[in-house]
């Protein structure tokens, strides 16, 4: 079942003095089915928050579509069922934590009744144990970022809404932020993010979409854009006779010598059986044969590289 | 309503962390008490001078009051991107603006009730009695605040609190020159000018009409069918201001 649906979506904006308008949405499409956690991916300026600010209500898309549950967006209630954190989050600093996430829940017209037990149980699932009353102002990036996950769980919302959520954050930060949204997925939450940190979309994605300029470049699964390409193979070996060293130097692209082992790696396929034998054949023992799959670094690279640093 | 009401209580509690909120309460005390003890010393009715005084200073550091914390009252939401998060709640532009006005409005009744007190131990002070158009008066100066105040949330639906604060002081002055625009609508000017005086005159708030402070000073009773048609004036001018900032502000983009 469908959460998402963006239908042909265009929005412009006026810019400089003249104010021409400059197209940042081109007709966007794509979808978010239940239970997925779905990353739009694109450089910078590629369109990525303006398509989830007319998600979430707060800019106009001059034409296009979008529905959620099916029904269109517009009437206020229809948000009751997203959860949205925005890039770069700013809070009101000067509520305490839980004095936040109860601002938060008023709005949501949640009951007074378990409240205050429910907005317990989300400091515990976003790692805030006993930061409730601490001033939102004492809080560091990373737990703003995650009192920000956590006003977006209230009222139980259909879909999650992350506007990069990643940016800015140190290594831990992001990691522990990336075990939140692994462990929501756990739970069978529907995630939409936007990113272009591309590290972090391999670990947490079902499905990608590329935007880039406006529009829809690509779209698939993790597996089906990554799974099928292996980038080369790692052959590691010990001992062999001393021709074996010169024959394998006109095949493999690289060959590492270890104390005791010999690495070489392969581009071509069909080269894999012969080594191998070789190898043998020279009195050498096979110690591992790894085959390396292309990362989605490295698709990116291949099939995006120039429109996307343009 | 409930959440317009939980946004009028955050208003109300981030106002009343502003430091320019104090520093102007603070200057309205000191002229109030400065006032009523120089006055003393000056020839002429002692009373009446505190009276004119104090009010005149309730209203000037109300309508500072208002204007400094009206302009910023939406343009610093979203300028900080604070507002991004209640607005991608089911929360209504409608609501949003409505509750960031009745948050201004608490902390202005606070800030009056305030002043009220003050002015009650000037003129216990002076040894002169709590008249009725005393209190006429300073009700119809919260009227004033309430139109001032509405400008100045109004301009923070689409620009910046700088030029949102110039444009609403001169409005309190303006306002106050409706008679001299009223001249301006007579026979002796051009069709055109006429014309264009008329349009102010009209559109502009008439804030003279709120305006019962000589009265108040020289003791004299104002009318209960003027005080009231005074309310009404200042309610339903309050009620235009704001429906034309939700009009604006349901349209904007937020970038």
């Amino acid at each position: 079942m469908k959460i998402v649906e963006i239908n042909k979506l265009k929005k412009s904006f006026r810019r400089g003095f003249l104010g021409r308008r400059f197209l940042a949405l081109k007709g966007l499409s794509f979808s978010v089915e239940r239970g997925e956690v779905y990353g739009l991916l694109g450089p910078n300026g590629a369109g990525k928050t303006t398509t989830i600010k007319i998600l979430t209500g707060l800019l106009s898309a001059d034409s296009g579509g979008i529905k959620i549950l099916g029904e269109p967006i517009g009437a206020p209630r229809i948000r009751e069922k997203i959860g949205f954190l925005p890039e770069n989050p700013q809070f009101h600093d000067f509520l305490t934590g839980e004095e936040f996430l109860n601002f938060h829940s008023n709005l949501l017209g949640m009951p007074r009744y378990g409240r205050k037990e429910k907005i317990k149980e989300l400091f515990n699932a976003v790692g805030l144990k006993g930061a409730g009353d601490l001033k939102l102002r004492a809080y560091s990036k990373g737990m703003i970022q995650r009192i920000g996950v956590a006003q977006a769980l209230l009222g139980e919302p259909e879909i999650l809404i992350l506007d990069e959520p990643m940016s800015g954050l140190d290594p831990i930060g992001r990691k522990e932020l990336r075990d939140i949204i692994l462990s929501l997925k756990e739970r069978g939450k529907t995630i939409f993010f936007s990113t272009h940190i591309l590290p972090d979309v391999e670990v947490i994605c079902d499905r990608i979409g590329v935007i880039l300029n406006g529009e829809l470049k690509g779209e698939g699964k993790l597996e089906e854009l990554l799974g099928a390409r292996i980038k080369s193979y790692e052959i590691s070996f010990r001992g062999g006779n001393t021709g074996l060293i010169e024959k394998l130097n006109n095949v493999s692209t690289r060959i590492l010598r270890g104390a005791d082992q010999i690495t070489i790696y392969l581009e071509k396929e069909e080269l894999v059986d012969k080594t191998v034998q070789d190898i043998i054949q020279a009195g050498g023992k096979l110690a591992a044969l790894i085959p390396h799959r292309e990362t989605l670094e490295e698709y990116f690279v291949r099939t995006y590289g120039k429109e996307w640093v343009r | 309503m409930k959440k317009t009401i939980s946004i009028a209580i955050l208003t109300f509690k981030e106002a009343i962390r502003e430091k320019i909120l104090y520093n102007l309460i603070v200057f309205a005390l000191i002229f109030i008490g400065v006032g009523a003890e120089a006055a003393y010393f000056v020839i002429g009715d002692w009373e009446r001078i505190v009276k004119d005084i104090s009010l005149s200073s309730i209203e000037i550091f109300g309508v500072l009051i208002s204007v400094f914390l009206g302009v910023g009252l939406i343009a610093k939401e979203v300028d900080r991107k604070t507002a991004y998060a209640i607005l991608s709640k089911p929360v209504s532009r409608t609501s949003f603006v409505l509750g960031k006005y009745l948050g201004l409005l608490m902390i202005l009744g606070l800030n009056s009730i305030i002043m009220l007190i003050a002015l009650f131990i000037a003129l216990l002070y002076a040894r002169s009695p709590v008249e009725f158009v005393t209190i006429q008066a300073f009700v119809l100066i919260f009227f004033q605040f309430m139109i001032i105040g509405g400008f100045a949330l109004l301009f923070s639906t689409f620009t910046t609190p700088t030029l949102g604060a110039i444009i609403s002081l001169t409005l309190y002055v303006i306002g106050h020159l409706s008679h001299d625009l009223q001249y301006f609508t007579s026979e002796k000017f051009s069709p055109l000018f006429r014309w264009v005086a008329k349009f102010f005159y009209l559109t502009l708030p008439n804030l003279e009409i709120l305006n019962v402070k000589p009265l108040a000073t020289y003791s004299t009773p104002v009318e209960g069918a003027y005080f009231l048609n005074a309310i009404v004036y200042g309610i339903c001018y309050s009620v235009f201001l704001i429906t034309v900032a939700v009009l604006i502000f349901r349209r904007r983009d937020l970038k």
